[in-house]
């Protein structure tokens, strides 16, 4: 028994010391520095817990932190939505056509943040010039400065958020919908279900698991927003679309404010954590009843 | 268990670049880049190294993107490059950090001598608390563009390509509105407005477009002894005259576009402000755009700089206080900025090259624009914190376009926040 014990960990120690050097080291590390001000260049002093109270009164905080649950409660029901309905006709397709259109929408994935970013810029050009502004215009629509107004730069950036993750949402839907067995969708039918009955009794309980998921890694993802703001807007205009780990970048390498930096990264990992946890919670207690 | 960790250790050695090593005999030269590879300074710099066939040149040029990580890390981490391109609002960082090296105290004939050879004002520019940093390597000087016909279409006479032309007098921020309202048009009548007096925006990264006109009202960025911002009195002048611009109509989506030099580019804008660099992008790219140089207008102001403060900085090579071979990184930092790599590497960025002895090229009667106007260039204030002036000064500039605030009041947080910045220990 001890020596199986000893092997297991064996196995397990790449992994752990990996899991070690490259994740919980830095996340200790990082507290650390948020007990230090100063930054990379000037270097640290010990403050104690001074960072952390002095973030609760930063304006520039505040914003980020309003944008980022914006973002997230923008993109990820759009995503879930978008991504659901899109599997939802591809499924029945015939095999072929479902593997080549997987392959389309799996290319954001593996293509370049900032050719996306470029293509997306061209897209959301202000004026009637603009590509969207012109499809909309069809419609009788005015056109928009979708990344330079306050009001429009939240949503355009999380559409593209929507846009860039999508493949893997739908991949990992059809991966859910595969994993259905078809004798439930012959029972019912059997039982004279219809459509929706089919969908809602069936499918959407049978999908809890992938969509727990998926709304999982979604709100991590979007709490995490940098390179669609870094690329398009670099949190402008007037701060309008500064998420919180951009505003984190923007303090430690631009103000050289490590530490401040450091507490910000150690608040958004106890606010990831804590959601995370209550969305598995909800998850399972749902699970639990059904 | 000890044996996988060796393993993992031997991968990691064999990682280590062999130009990390201490005796590996590596001079490492780092530049955003202007336009110019690894390759050209590789060509520049052959007959150093062949006269010092003991060391080994390792060029990188890297995109501006990402910056400010990748100097602050190699900096940080004890590897940055022996000698680095920095422009005057990033080195003061690094110097105050006392990551770069003292160049007149570790050579100080040398300095004295090379100080010769660049006109006064660049070479203060390299210094910091009474300390030689950088060595100039280029200057850059940022006027108008303007498309002649747009101008001939709307009947307007162009704007002074010299102090030397007659309406230079005239040339003032009413008459540059006048002009910019009659470039201002709808021209398929479709009542939505698609041609633009003066491509221009506050979205762009760069802020060398704004603060003209923070300078043209009197205003400067921070204060004589650099402990408090410089526009708290007459920079609502400035910010007034950019929040007219955009109410005119003059600047597309009110000052808040994208990218707003496109517009120029495709014959939809009839003034563009840019640098001297932009002349070559233009005749490469956009061979059939008609396009002239101007000087900028003059404002309200007569004590600073006539009025008619344009953007000017410069580039400089400094030495990092870590470099394992100081003296051989200062013998090619000698050698790059000497007379002839210097106007050789010019010649591959198009820049105007920053000492006495450069001889501006006579290919293109346009750049006499930049090189007359050279009286009005303003340069950034030194400061360690400069770069983040721009952050504030740019987003109070949004948020007074956005109907937010006020000139005034946007002036007035700008000073504020710029005052703790440069306070901030």
């Amino acid at each position: 028994m001890i020596r199986s014990d000893r092997s297991a960990y064996a196995f397990l120690a790449p992994y752990l010391a990996l899991f070690t050097v490259f994740l919980l080291a830095p996340v200790v590390w990082a507290f650390g520095l948020s007990l230090q001000s100063g930054g990379l260049l000037e270097g640290t002093r010990y403050v104690g817990l001074a960072n952390y109270g002095e973030v609760w009164s930063n304006p520039f905080f505040k914003t980020a932190l309003r944008n980022t649950a914006v973002y997230a409660a923008l993109a990820v029901p759009a995503a879930m939505g978008l991504s659901l309905a899109t599997a939802l006709l591809v499924h029945p397709l015939a095999r072929w056509w479902k593997s080549l259109i997987r392959v389309c929408l799996f290319l954001p994935l593996i293509s370049s943040a900032i050719a996306l970013a470029i293509i997306w810029r061209a897209l959301l050009t202000p004026g009637q010039a603009g590509p969207l502004n012109w499809f909309l215009g069809a419609f009788g629509l005015p056109p928009q400065n979708w990344l330079g107004h306050p009001d429009w730069v939240i949503p355009a950036i999380a559409a593209f958020q929507v846009w860039s993750g999508y493949g893997f949402w739908v991949i990992v839907l059809l991966a859910g919908l595969d994993a259905v067995p078809s004798q439930l969708y012959e029972a019912a039918r059997v039982d004279g279900a219809g459509r929706w009955q089919l969908f809602s009794r069936i499918t959407l309980p049978m999908l809890r698991p992938t969509l727990l998921f998926l709304s999982v890694m979604g709100v991590i993802w979007n709490l995490q927003l940098f390179d669609a703001v870094f690329i398009l807007t670099q949190g402008g205009p007037a701060n309008a679309s500064v998420s919180v780990v951009y505003y984190i970048y923007r303090g430690a390498f631009h103000f050289d404010q490590l530490g401040h930096s450091a507490t910000m990264s150690v608040l958004l990992f106890l606010l990831v954590m804590g959601l995370t946890l209550a969305q598995m919670r909800y998850g399972r207690r749902d699970e639990d009843a059904a | 268990m000890k044996t996988g960790f060796g393993v993992l250790l031997t991968v990691c050695v064999g990682c280590h670049s062999a130009a990390d090593e201490p005796g590996e005999p590596v001079l490492r030269l780092w530049k955003a880049s202007h336009g110019e590879t690894a390759q050209d300074f590789e060509r520049v710099l052959a007959p150093f190294f062949a006269q010092h066939p003991d060391l080994r040149l390792e060029a990188v040029v890297h995109p501006w993107q990402g910056w400010d990580e990748r100097y602050a890390t190699a900096y940080t981490g004890g590897m940055p490059p022996d000698v680095a391109y920095m422009p005057d609002e990033f080195w003061p960082r690094f110097a105050a950090a006392g990551k770069l090296t003292a160049l007149d105290e570790m050579f100080p004939d040398q300095i004295e001598a090379m100080s010769r050879e660049y006109p006064d004002n660049l070479w203060q520019l390299g210094s910091l608390g009474g300390h030689q940093y950088g060595i100039p390597f280029v200057y850059v000087s940022w006027h108008l563009y303007y498309n002649p016909e747009l101008f001939d279409r709307a009947g307007l006479a162009y704007p002074p390509a010299t102090p030397d032309a007659a309406d230079f007098d005239g040339w003032t921020w009413e008459r540059f509105r006048e002009v910019g309202l009659a470039l201002s048009q709808d021209l398929d009548g479709d009542g939505a407005q698609d041609q633009w007096g003066l491509a221009w925006s506050t979205l762009d990264v760069n802020p060398n477009a704004i603060y003209p006109f923070l300078w043209q009202g009197g205003a400067d960025l921070l204060d004589a002894d650099r402990r408090h911002n410089g526009f708290a009195e007459r920079g609502a002048v400035g910010f007034g005259f950019m929040r007219q611009l955009a109410r005119d109509g003059i600047v597309p989506e009110d000052g808040l576009h994208p990218g707003p030099s496109e517009l120029f580019y495709d014959g939809r804008a009839g003034m563009l402000i840019a640098p001297e660099s932009t002349i070559h992008i233009l005749k490469r790219d956009f061979p059939d755009l008609p396009f002239g140089a101007a000087i900028v207008p003059r404002g309200p102001a007569t004590d600073f700089y006539e009025g008619r403060g344009a953007f000017g900085n410069s580039g400089f090579w400094v030495l990092s206080q870590d470099s394992p071979r100081p003296r051989e990184a200062f013998e090619l930092l000698c050698e790059l900025t000497s007379s002839t790599p210097s106007a050789a590497m010019m010649e591959v960025v198009q820049l105007f090259g920053a000492r006495k002895d450069w001889q501006a090229p006579q290919d293109d009667p346009r750049l006499e624009t930049f090189i007359r106007g050279q009286r009005y260039l303003v340069p950034y204030p030194l400061h360690p914190r400069l770069r983040l002036v721009h952050t504030i000064i740019q987003a109070e500039v949004q948020a007074m376009l956005l109907d937010r605030r006020t000139p005034e009041e946007a002036v007035a947080a700008a000073a504020a926040a710029v005052d703790a910045l440069v306070a901030l220990r």
